[in-house]
């Protein structure tokens, strides 16, 4: 075929644009870190990033929610803890008061500690976290029990004011944990009423009431303390499971970052080869156009 | 016998003839860059003897001037530039879209749907806190302008293309009125026996020129004129033009890429994109008015307006987030459940006929632009490589090049020096006839 100068020039001119393009792409993948910088790059794989990032953040939004679960179950097992506590204090007082030994002064004096530990329950079931009522269901503004008082100023019992809402907290796609335990059922369960327990036993110590201390008080104590372990025990094994699930929830979102990165990360080395590998390219280009650009008869005309 | 000054009429004509050809070559040679130019050979003849026995012949002349053209790769050219301007307008629309939708990024509609669902997921853990509530509230704000900022620019994509179609049907009517000036003046120089191949290569380049906006059927008459119609409708008819017709059948060309561009392209996707702004909107308002707010109302709209365009967070809620529907139930400020189910609505299955979510849905659009692109891109560089072979193909019959011309310049000049010795010949031989002779016995 008859060439001409034109379309040697023209060629040249598209070689040198073709590879100084692939050159320019070369490098914006290698300055950007991102072997995908717009959807006609890999369409498919675009799609799969986005997807992919949006699970990551669902992924990390979980672990957070977990941590919140957390961290409220154990603000829960602290207030159990301190009213444990406070319940085997109380047995160790009901213990003595029901012996023969003490005398009705004696009595008086337990009964004056367990107005006192009473009102330290009371506060325990009014306990804040996070600035709401850790036990008033979901009406956190208020605290939820609230003494009753006769005109003496004896207290004839405690009115819950809250509701039996627990929180729902999403810690996997689907996995709905509750991270709160209700005041009722914790300190008003039936036959295991904290108030009501204390409310009688302080009556009964005023009254030397001995019979009633021994055969009924200490077995309602203990039942209080069966439902505060029991409620210790869910938490802790709430606490189990959260920290299986944090555990898989970090792997998830470890393989899912691998995922992410093999699809839209480049490979550092391997960007690198192939800059330079399009940058002798573009310097051939170059050269084989200036090349041909120069050569012609008039070269050698005199 | 023949007259002794024929010799000297003889080396006239090869002078002239040897002239007109360097004349020619330097023409070539002056154009070798000018677009649309086709090389030109002189048509060298020699003239017949004088009648009668024995008579040599009488020299030269230039007979014409030819222009090399290869009509065939003339017509296939325009068919390549026709598709291929279409793909390349298809291309730029395309690759502007990819701007609007500002994917894969930290930016785009799908991070903002994320940081959405987030922000219900967090409200979730903690209803009454103020801080995530007007969370919820600024990112539905920011998820709202995405979506509206996306639709604008789509729909000011679409403007402009519009104008830049108004201004290319304005080109196609201007080249449509030179060609057929041109026609006019190749007929009348074709009758006065004028040179017209620079005429010619200039209706040739504009008539290509009109192939890569809109694809013509090109046919030219025994006169010489060229008439150019346009899906079925005439544009050009021999020496009178027309408007591009509006119902004209356009095919291929740029006008054709930017119309199915403005017709098809940007309202598809802007249709993808109201499809998913009005299902978020339906399935977020069923979500939240099943809710209690903070006072323990129930929820009202939580998104009002239509389509991507039009989404934006209620009016209420912009002015109190305390209306936001966290709770399931009247009067329980710090129950989170309503708040959870909006979050859950992120994996829900929500489009398509209950088969996929929204980030499927958006996903799908994504994946769908990225190879509506991809298959512009490809189809230009096929369309870029053909016209490539074309050209060289077309280069090689009409294409000037300079080598060539340099040695038609020698060969041309060395038979001018020669017919210049011819002349010095036959004057010698006159000297020698007419001072030389005659002078016997003197």
């Amino acid at each position: 075929m008859r060439v001409t100068n034109n379309v040697m020039m023209e060629r040249a001119m598209r070689n040198v644009n073709v590879a100084f393009e692939r050159y320019v792409k070369r490098q914006e993948q290698l300055a950007s870190g991102c072997s995908i910088n717009r959807l006609s790059d890999d369409p498919h794989g675009a799609a799969k990033a986005v997807r992919l990032r949006s699970t990551l953040k669902g992924l990390e939004q979980y672990k957070t929610n977990a941590d919140i679960a957390d961290t409220k179950l154990r603000a829960y097992d602290g207030v159990l803890d301190k009213v444990g506590s406070i319940m085997n204090r109380l047995r160790d007082l009901v213990g003595r008061a029901a012996s023969d030994t003490v005398t009705p002064t004696e009595r008086d004096g337990i009964a004056v500690e367990v107005r006192e530990l009473f009102e330290e329950v009371v506060n325990a079931g009014n306990e804040m976290h996070n600035g709401e009522h850790m036990f008033a269901g979901h009406k956190v503004g208020q605290a939820p029990f609230k003494v009753e008082r006769d005109a003496d100023g004896r207290v004839t019992g405690v009115l819950y004011h809250g509701d039996s809402g627990k929180d729902a907290i999403e810690i996997g796609p689907g996995i709905v944990i509750s991270g709160s335990l209700a005041g009722d059922e914790v300190f008003m369960a039936d036959g295991a009423n904290v108030f009501d327990a204390m409310i009688d036993i302080e009556r009964h110590l005023r009254e030397n009431d001995v019979e009633s201390l021994s055969e009924e008080d200490l077995g309602r104590v203990d039942a209080v303390v069966d439902n505060i372990l029991k409620h210790r025990a869910e938490i802790g094994g709430k606490g189990k499971r959260l920290e299986l699930v944090m555990d898989r929830l970090e792997s998830d979102s470890i393989s899912i970052e691998g995922l992410l990165s093999k699809t839209e990360d480049i490979d550092f080395a391997e960007a690198i080869m192939r800059l330079c590998e399009q940058e002798i390219v573009y310097y051939a280009a170059l050269s084989a156009a200036s090349k041909s650009v120069q050569a012609g008869l008039l070269q050698f005309l005199r | 016998m023949y007259s002794t000054f024929v010799g000297l009429e003889t080396a006239r004509r090869a002078l002239y003839a040897q002239r007109a050809a360097i004349d020619i070559t330097g023409h070539n040679v002056s154009n070798v860059n000018t677009p649309g130019y086709r090389r030109q050979r002189p048509v060298i003849e020699a003239t017949p003897p004088a009648p009668g026995a024995l008579q040599p012949g009488t020299g030269v002349k230039v007979a014409g001037i030819e222009r090399m053209r290869d009509q065939f790769v003339d017509t296939q050219i325009r068919h390549t530039l026709a598709s291929l301007g279409r793909w390349e307008a298809r291309q730029e629309i395309l690759e502007e879209i990819q701007e609007v939708f500002k994917e894969p990024s930290d930016i785009g509609i799908s991070a903002m749907m994320d940081r959405f669902w987030i922000s219900w997921q967090e409200l979730s853990g903690n209803a009454t806190d103020p801080g995530r509530r007007t969370s919820v509230q600024q990112e539905a704000i920011s998820l709202a302008s995405a979506f509206n900022l996306a639709a604008a620019q789509l729909n000011e994509t679409k403007a402009d293309i519009d104008q830049n179609i108004k201004s290319l049907v304005h080109r196609v009517n201007t080249t449509a009125s030179s060609i057929a000036e041109l026609n006019r003046e190749i007929v009348r120089g074709n009758v006065v026996g004028e040179n017209v191949a620079d005429l010619l290569d200039r209706r040739d380049y504009l008539v290509q020129q009109l192939a890569s906006d809109v694809d013509v059927a090109v046919v030219e008459d025994n006169s010489g004129l060229v008439h150019v119609t346009v899906g079925g409708r005439i544009l050009v008819a021999g020496t009178d033009a027309r408007e591009l017709a509006e119902d004209a059948l356009i095919t291929g060309g740029r006008i054709k890429g930017l119309n199915e561009a403005a017709n098809m392209i940007i309202p598809g996707y802007l249709k993808e994109l109201d499809d998913l702004a009005n299902a978020l909107i339906e399935k977020i308002n069923e979500q939240h008015m099943a809710g209690y707010d903070l006072f323990g109302n129930s929820g009202d709209v939580f998104f009002e307006g239509e389509g991507a365009a039009g989404i934006r967070l209620s009016e209420e809620i912009e002015g109190n987030p305390g209306l936001i529907a966290a709770a399931d139930q009247t009067d329980s400020p710090g129950n989170g459940r309503n708040a959870l189910a909006m979050a859950q609505l992120k994996d829900g299955l929500t489009m398509v006929g209950g088969t996929a979510t929204f980030r499927d849905f958006y996903g799908s659009i994504l994946t769908g632009l990225g190879l509506e692109t991809q298959e512009s891109m490809r189809s230009r560089e096929v369309y870029e490589g053909v016209l490539e072979q074309q050209k060289a193909r077309q280069e090689s019959v009409s294409g000037v090049s300079l080598d060539e011309e340099m040695i038609m310049l020698i060969k041309y000049s060395s038979a001018f020096d020669a017919a210049a010795r011819l002349v010095t010949a036959v004057d010698e031989m006159l000297d020698r006839l007419i001072n030389g002779t005659g002078l016997v016995g003197r």
